[in-house]
């Protein structure tokens, strides 16, 4: 049944070549031809906003919201989970308040969704501005002087100085006379060496960029003294126990707040100077800032071993805490980014004198900033800081008998003790803010092709690693210098073999590490597994953890550079 | 085409577009994908920043719309161009306000590595 | 017609990281041409290697130069040889035609004082 009529084809008219990429063209790709001149004539004539399909909707709503919920659900709910999990199964207890550690948890996600997004808009466009702007107009001078000053404030606002007091009180007065001086009668003394030695990193960092010196062998000139004392002191029982302060003070400096910025201005710096193509050229100032501060805290030892300490050292200091948690964590999160926040300003202002572009948006995004890390602050004080005590403190019962005998056989009771340090540390690292603004660094840097997340699982591996080693320290009592001395030896070799700019990365991302999620709970663990063993002092797992990506890191490195080799052989037209 | 120069040949390829394709950062991978699987032989990526849309024509959406972008390079055969166009179009949903957008400019001429062995396969034509 | 718009193109060079700077200082150096920009970018090509879904990306720069037409052929060559184009795992060089287009011009005192 024939409707309509029938067109008759003139098959003179018809084509009788047809080139086979217009047939192909013709077949398989549909598409309807419009000029884009009668395109814009229409968007100047109306003035509607186009009509939305649901799909379109979900398309632009979707990876929006669920970058930024669903990232920090998967970095922070393993961890909580793990030591969850493992409370109630390996250790056959169940957990206390567990909905008040649940609410706490979600709180710190919404704080590290909102740091996070505070820190894209807020404070790093603020830091890159500075960046670029200070080296280009000021003279060498006030950029040391900046860069000091940055390094000292900094540090000042770390809230993690103050989680090393509660490590040492394990300490006791007469086997560690120096450290527990240090740690309760005159705590004021390491702060200071601790920050006067990041402004000295930081000052010394931009004369590298500058200069121009290569990290590698400024990494063997910083290194090899701080080895070798830490060596020197290793073999003498009174100055032995500051090595693990010393080395913990190194590995907690840097935390989220500075790494943006001091990383900003690293780039900035190292572009104005002008020198390599290399992208990575800006890092290297978190290695300094990491390795300087054990030096100057062994140095005080060795200085007050030296000058004599008073006869009699008094009772412990208390600790005070305030009574609200809410108060606190506010506190504490004004505390790191309002002073930072106000030098930068100034520094704009004053030495710069530039007005600050597009205001509002960086007002936002430091307010979100404040807000997030005291969200991230509450949470952590009401949710994860709980769970890992608890955790902590029955750990040593996997293994080793206290009141009751232990739960497992030594060996199995050990190992199971070990890997729970593994995933701890793992885990842990992948929930750290500044690891994370690190990898998106670097990520920007160089177009993509060093990815966040290859960076961010090699580094927690590493910090896996370390801390197992110093859960091993701490249970078999052995000195920390056994174990930092080969381990950094590694690392130094590796660095010799390692390209320049995965060197500076390497050490860099070791030093990010260990902030303000990692430090608590693995302080936490390494206190109760101290006192059950009756150690002389817990600390040193955060040395070992900074160690550990290192190694990781560059062995990362060198293997991508075998499969770039191994890449030659394939035959491929590169475009 | 060739040209001498000393005793090196410059051996040309013609008939090839560039494709270039503009989405939102971290849509790269899927949009180079099914270039790939179109038959695209490589791509070359990097960053970029612009922010049209976002104030025309989406309203309070466009705060979804990152700024940030990334911009794919691809060079492909005028013969695949169409097919590399169209699944480059669909895998990146760009029909959606917002995703991005792709144009396809013509090469009058392309030179890259061409093995010996091909050259010397053409030149008895 | 003498007084007609200069014509241009545009040469786009895909090259491994680090070459741009190189490539286009022995541009102006030998050729005098200066219109010349480039940028940092990530690039892959297929491996041959069977179930490879996605490129292996190196790192590359973008060189873009702008000639006029009649030196065109001659920069392409140059740039062909000068970037190693003819070795494999070197890159590529593209050229294509503009509408319109206004190079970069040097000022005049720049130009005499490197002479």
């Amino acid at each position: 049944m024939f409707r309509g009529t029938k067109k008759r084809f003139n098959t003179r008219d018809m084509p009788k070549k047809i080139r086979y990429g217009d047939y192909l063209g013709q077949v398989r790709v549909r598409q309807v031809a419009l000029s884009y001149n009668q395109v814009t004539a229409y968007d100047a004539q109306h003035r509607r906003r186009p009509r939305l399909r649901p799909r379109d909707f979900y398309r632009l709503v979707a990876p929006y919201l669920s970058v930024r919920i669903i990232e920090q659900f998967r970095a922070v709910i393993p961890v909580a989970l793990f030591l969850a999990l493992f409370q109630g199964l390996a250790l056959q207890s169940h957990v206390a308040g567990a909905s008040g550690i649940a609410v706490g948890i979600g709180v710190v996600m919404l704080g590290l969704m909102l740091f996070m997004e505070g820190l894209k808009h807020g404070l790093m466009p603020f830091s890159e501005n500075i960046g670029h702007l200070l080296p280009a107009r000021s003279s060498l001078a006030s950029v040391l002087a900046v860069a000091f000053i940055l390094g000292v404030a900094a540090t000042f606002a770390e809230p993690a100085i103050g989680a090393l007091r509660a490590a040492g009180s394990l300490t006791d007065k007469d086997q560690a006379p120096l450290l527990y001086y240090l740690l309760n009668n005159n705590p004021e003394a390491v702060v200071y060496a601790v920050a006067g030695s990041v402004g000295l990193a930081v000052l010394v960092s931009m004369l590298r960029f500058m200069w121009g010196w290569n990290l590698k062998w400024l990494l063997l000139a910083v290194a090899g003294p701080c080895l070798a004392l830490t060596g020197y002191m290793a073999l003498d029982p009174r100055l032995s126990p500051i090595i693990g302060l010393a080395w913990d003070c190194g590995a907690i400096t840097t935390g989220p707040v500075t790494v943006p910025v001091v990383l900003a201005l690293g780039i900035g710096v190292s572009a104005a100077a002008g020198r390599e193509n290399n992208t990575l050229d800006g890092f290297g100032i978190v290695t300094l800032a990491s390795l300087f501060p054990p030096l100057a805290v062994m140095s005080l030892g060795l200085y007050l071993d030296t000058t004599g300490l008073p006869a009699d050292l008094g009772g412990r200091a208390a600790v005070e805490t305030s009574s609200s948690i809410v108060l606190d964590g506010i506190t504490a999160a004004l505390r790191a980014i309002l002073p930072l926040t106000l030098l930068l300003w100034l520094v704009q202002r004053y030495s710069l004198r530039e007005p600050i572009e597009r205001r509002n948006l960086i007002l936002y995004g430091i307010t979100l900033c404040v807000l997030g890390m005291a969200a991230f602050n509450i949470g952590l004080a009401e949710g994860l800081n709980p769970l890992g005590a608890q955790v902590g403190d029955q750990l040593s019962s996997a293994f080793h008998p206290q009141d009751e005998a232990a739960l497992y056989p030594y060996w199995l009771g050990l190992g199971l003790a070990l890997l729970f340090a593994l995933c701890l540390g793992f885990g842990a690292t992948l929930a750290e803010p500044a690891l994370n603004a690190l990898g998106v660094t670097v990520q920007n840097l160089t177009d993509g092709a060093l990815r966040k997340d290859t960076l961010v699982y090699a580094v927690a591996v590493g910090v896996g690693l370390g801390t197992v080693l110093g859960v091993v320290k701490i249970v078999f009592q052995m000195p920390l210098a056994w174990l930092l001395l080969p381990t950094y030896g590694v690392a130094l070799l590796l660095t010799l073999f390692a390209s320049e700019e995965y060197v500076n990365l390497a050490w860099d991302s070791a030093g990010v590490t260990t902030g303000p999620v990692t430090v608590p709970l693995v302080l936490a663990m390494g206190l109760g597994l101290g006192r059950a063993v009756d150690a002389q002092e817990g600390f040193g797992i955060l040395a070992m953890a900074s160690v550990g990506p290192v190694i990781s890191v560059l062995v990362v490195s060198l293997w991508m550079r075998v499969r770039e080799w191994f890449y030659r052989f394939d035959f491929g037209r590169t475009a | 085409m060739k040209t001498r120069e000393g005793n090196e040949q410059l051996v040309v390829l013609t008939d090839a577009v560039l494709i270039t394709c503009i989405v939102q950062r971290g849509e790269a991978e899927e949009a180079v994908q099914a270039a790939r699987r179109a038959g695209a032989q490589g791509a070359t990526i990097f960053y970029a920043r612009g922010s049209g849309v976002r104030q025309k024509h989406l309203g309070i959406l466009g705060v979804t719309v990152s700024a940030e972008k990334e911009v794919i390079y691809i060079v492909a055969a005028s013969d695949q161009a169409d097919r590399i166009f169209d699944k480059i179009f669909t895998a990146a949903k760009l029909d959606t306000p917002g995703m991005g957008m792709i144009y396809m400019t013509p090469l009058e001429k392309m030179a890259t590595y061409v093995p010996h062995e091909i050259i010397k396969r053409f030149a008895q034509d | 017609m003498s007084d007609a718009i200069p014509r241009f193109k545009v040469i786009h060079c895909l090259l491994p990281a680090g070459a741009a700077t190189g490539v286009m200082e022995r541009l102006y150096a030998e050729k005098g041409i200066a219109g010349s920009f480039h940028h940092h970018a990530r690039g892959g090509g297929i491996s041959t290697r069977k179930g490879r879904e996605s490129f292996h990306f190196v790192e590359r720069e973008i060189a873009t130069v702008l000639v006029p037409e009649e030196r065109a052929d001659e920069i392409f060559e140059f740039l062909y040889f000068a970037t190693g184009a003819n070795q494999p795992h070197a890159g590529m060089i593209l050229m294509e035609k503009t509408l319109l287009a206004k190079s970069l011009v040097l000022p005049k005192e720049a130009v005499e004082a490197k002479r």
